[in-house]
């Protein structure tokens, strides 16, 4: 019997098809709310630098930072406070942006595990990494997204670290990727890892070497430790370059419940930050 | 010959329930049984499949499963909302699509007719049930839709009845469903005439489903699931299709008013039923485990291990705590049950799914096994997610939540109110309740019972003396009261404020939830009959629980005791021997 056309099908992509680039506060959101009202999902990646309020003290942190202002009084290393500060604002603008609220509006909270999420807002979630300099935040109205973010050429290979990190169908698979691609396709299994393993809420609770994914050619499916299928079609996994610099990989929940696009919290533009 | 139901059916005390529940864990037998027809990795094959083990029809056909949904003056068993929620919890710890295909949609239907049909409809409703027919149900569209919640059925006058056009995509049972129940809302003609007073008010019509071919009507081809894969989920079209007068449902346009009394019973019963399906998942993971040497990093002997498994079993005892007082509010409570269906309704479909989330991580690749011992897993993985219908299915209910926090901000406890903290709402195999049917309409209270309750619960606990546990219990019970004042302090705020900002009350909403529950369970533990070394009469159980809700609250909670720990671990291990179920119930299951 044919799938009759509202039905989502296999192939339909729930996640947005190009990373964006937010260049700070004063950038536009529109690329971001147009990615997740059409596509389902954005991820965009930022500069620490673009987001770093100036002056970590002052007190109007406090109101857009909400209660994540007291755990930034608690972190006592300067870098580490200023990426805590530009991350938080940055995913609470991108989140407001996409819902049409203001920042200060959203509480951020997180989960036992320590999975950040908008405390009441379950039609849009949210995922956070960083590395060095670069911020990347996922949005999703499909039920989970995680992103994960790395230097391309962060040393894997050699270490000890791929018996870690993947599994037995990967490193199987590894042998057969051009040595000077390895540590890289090393590095993008890692990401994705990591992306679905947040996603879940786990973070590297989750022992890598339990689940895989594919080669890098194909289309990007989560495998079990002997390549047989892991997650279904309800999960899509996407990998990114930034720059040849950064790898970024996000993962996408999507129960197919189908339905319309997002709606705004606050249909009043009047209210909304930008 | 005279069976147990046949008996079950006119004695209706908490003992008739029990030996129900026994005569159908019994019928099912061992889930983890490879040679049972009805066993886990049976399910697993159908759901495979796409289809409902016929074999599991079967048995809930001789159960006479339909009149637990049929109240006991029409014939049926169903007397106790909490009752009906135990005997479909053990059809849902062995297929959610079994729990939703045989029995909840039926009954979505049902609850719908006790609450505003006609004595005829209602006794044509029961005669069909008993006589184990189905019914399939589209209620009303919510502000939002999701294919599931979304698109409409309009009526227009036609003569003494109605024309009825529209599609709704996704229906459960819609293709072998003896009845319908559709709220339809009044449209106009395609000239643009009708009485535009009435129109977007809904109405509710009780219809026999129309044979394939009949003018007017089309099914459409089946939907796939990603989850509750054996459901037979279909669309369905109607153009200007002729309903007779005598087909409404309590009065015209006073459909809204039917799903508003409709929507506390489904919104608390269905999400408790399906913890049944995380019941499954946490044994399931208990039995990797304990297959496990002590050396791997799956066994009981790992930290990590113990934690997730834990954490699981208290995340379900917090669902079932306030599982319990939601749908033993509808007897007990009838004017609050409304609030309280809603933060089931938006609470146990997220915790539940999260829970399944976590456990992954004992069994690793084994949480992604389609076949095999540890399968039933990762099918509830996906039927889980099934339950709430995403993040539009609680919107409803997390706005339900947001009214009444903006209409009593000071959550105090009702000022007519017999008893402040009412023992039977916390009471497992609690003294028979109230009639649930018919539901009457009621304006709503002008307090709240369970959080209000809340701080005298916190008095009693800080009095216990005692030990270390002691002393957690009365630190996380003082904790939760000060949530609940730094809640009253931000709701005044709120109702002080010129517009309360959505997405502020929304957070509010989502702390309500949580607070409640909490005061759920410090319910159960105060007002606790049972032996005083079971797990819920001593303070372990409420300890371990409430360490893990604070955190959800306040990630700087304290870790909890090691008193606790070990107690609940030990718990958790009896009760995996035994083989019984992870709720507040303990039931024998499947022998």
């Amino acid at each position: 019997m044919a799938v009759p056309p509202p039905c989502r099908v296999p192939a339909e992509p729930s996640l947005a098809d190009a990373l964006l680039q937010n260049r700070g506060p004063g950038d536009s959101w529109e690329p971001v709310c147009d990615a997740v009202d059409r596509a389902g999902t954005g991820v965009l990646h930022a500069a620490i630098a673009d987001w770093l309020p100036a002056d970590l003290d002052d007190s109007r942190l406090a109101a857009a930072l909400g209660t994540d202002h007291a755990r930034l009084r608690q972190i006592t290393r300067p870098q580490l406070r200023q990426r805590f500060a530009a991350s938080r604002l940055l995913l609470k603008s991108a989140a407001s942006a996409v819902l049409g609220t203001r920042p200060e509006e959203l509480e951020l909270a997180y989960k036992p595990g320590g999975r950040p999420y908008l405390r009441g807002i379950d039609q849009l979630d949210v995922s956070l990494s960083h590395t060095e300099e670069l911020l990347v935040v996922g949005l999703t109205r499909h039920s989970r997204v995680g992103v994960d973010v790395e230097r391309a050429d962060r040393r894997m290979l050699g270490l000890g670290t791929e018996r870690q990190v993947c599994t037995p169908y990967e490193l199987e698979a590894l042998q057969q990727v051009p040595q000077e691609l390895r540590n890289g396709e090393l590095v993008r299994l890692w990401t994705l890892k990591e992306a679905y393993s947040k996603a879940i809420g786990q973070g590297l609770r989750f022992r890598f070497t339990e689940f895989g994914f594919g080669p890098r050619d194909r289309q990007v499916q989560m495998l079990r430790p002997d390549g047989s299928p892991g997650v279904g079609e309800e999960w899509s996994f996407t990998s990114w370059s930034v720059g040849g610099r950064y790898a970024v990989s996000a993962a996408v929940y999507d129960p197919g419940f189908g339905g319309a696009p997002m709606f705004r919290l606050l249909p009043d533009p009047g209210s909304s930050a930008r | 010959m005279t069976t147990a139901v046949e008996v079950s059916g006119t004695e209706l005390g908490g003992n008739s329930v029990q030996e129900r529940i026994t005569r159908l864990e019994r019928g099912f037998g061992d889930l983890d049984d490879p040679g049972n027809p009805l066993g886990a990795e049976q399910f697993v094959r159908a759901d495979r499949e796409r289809r409902i083990l016929p074999a599991a029809e079967n048995l809930l056909d001789g159960f006479g499963l339909n009149a637990e949904f049929v109240p006991r003056e029409l014939g049926g068993r169903l007397e106790g909302l909490d009752a009906l929620v135990q005997v479909m919890r053990s059809v849902f710890r062995r297929d959610a699509s079994l729990g939703l295909g045989y029995g909840m949609s039926s009954y979505m239907s049902a609850v719908v007719v006790w609450a505003g049909g006609s004595a005829g409809q209602q006794r044509a409703a029961a005669e069909l049930l008993l006589a184990g027919g189905r019914m399939a149900c589209a209620y009303p569209q919510p502000a939002e839709g999701n294919d599931f919640l979304h698109n409409r059925f309009t009526t227009v006058p036609d003569g003494s009845g109605f024309l009825l056009s529209g599609r709704k995509e996704a229906l459960n049972n819609a293709a072998r469903a003896t009845s319908l129940l559709l709220f339809a809302h009044s449209g106009r003609e395609p000239d643009g005439s009708g009485d535009p007073r009435t129109e977007d008010a809904c109405s509710a019509f009780l219809i026999d489903t129309p044979a394939p071919g009949t003018p007017g009507f089309r099914l459409l081809p089946r939907r796939t699931t990603t989850g509750t894969r054996g459901c037979l989920v279909h669309g369905l079209e109607f153009t200007r299709y002729r309903i007779g007068a005598d087909r409404v449902l309590g009065a015209p346009l006073a459909g809204a008013g039917l799903a508003a009394r409709a929507f506390p019973v489904i919104r608390s019963a269905g999400p408790s039923m399906a913890l049944g399906c995380a019941d499954t998942a946490l044994r399931t993971t208990v039995a990797f485990a304990r297959s496990h040497r002590a050396r791997s990093r799956a066994s009981l002997a790992t930290p990590r291990t113990r934690t997730a498994l834990l954490d699981a079993f208290g995340d379900l005892l917090l669902c079932d705590a306030l599982a319990l007082v939601a749908t033993r509010s509808l007897h007990l409570l009838p004017r609050e049950s409304a609030t309280l269906g809603a933060v089931v309704k938006y609470l146990l479909p997220m915790l539940l799914t999260e829970m399944v989330y976590d456990l992954s991580i004992v069994l690793g690749s084994e949480a992604y096994a389609r076949g095999g011992t540890y399968a039933a897993f990762q099918k509830s993985a996906r039927d889980l997610p099934m339950i709430g219908l995403g993040p539009v299915g609680s919107a409803a209910s997390r706005a339900a939540i947001a009214a009444h926090l903006i209409r009593l901000p000071a959550l105090r406890p009702p000022t007519d109110g017999d008893a402040p903290d009412r023992p039977e709402l916390f009471r497992p195999f609690g003294r028979q309740l109230p009639s649930l049917c018919p539901p009457e309409p009621a304006p709503p209270t002008d307090g709240d019972s369970l959080v209000g309750s809340l701080d005298r619960a916190v008095e009693q606990a800080r009095g216990l003396g005692g030990g270390a546990t002691e002393r957690a219990l009365a630190g996380y019970a003082t904790a939760l009261g000060a949530e609940l004042e730094r809640l009253r302090r931000d709701c005044r705020e709120l109702v002080d404020g010129h517009r309360p900002p959505v997405p502020r009350v929304y957070a509010l909403a989502d702390r309500y939830a949580l607070i409640a529950a909490g005061a759920a369970c410090l319910g159960v533990w105060q007002h606790h009959t049972g032996p005083a070394d079971s797990l819920l009469a001593g303070p372990d159980g409420a300890v371990m629980v409430l360490a893990r809700l604070l955190r959800r609250l306040d990630p700087a909670t304290p870790k909890p005791p090691p008193q606790g720990v070990e107690r609940l671990l030990a718990e958790l291990q009896r009760r995996f021997d035994d083989a019984r179920s992870y709720d507040l119930y303990a039931t024998v299951i499947g022998r």
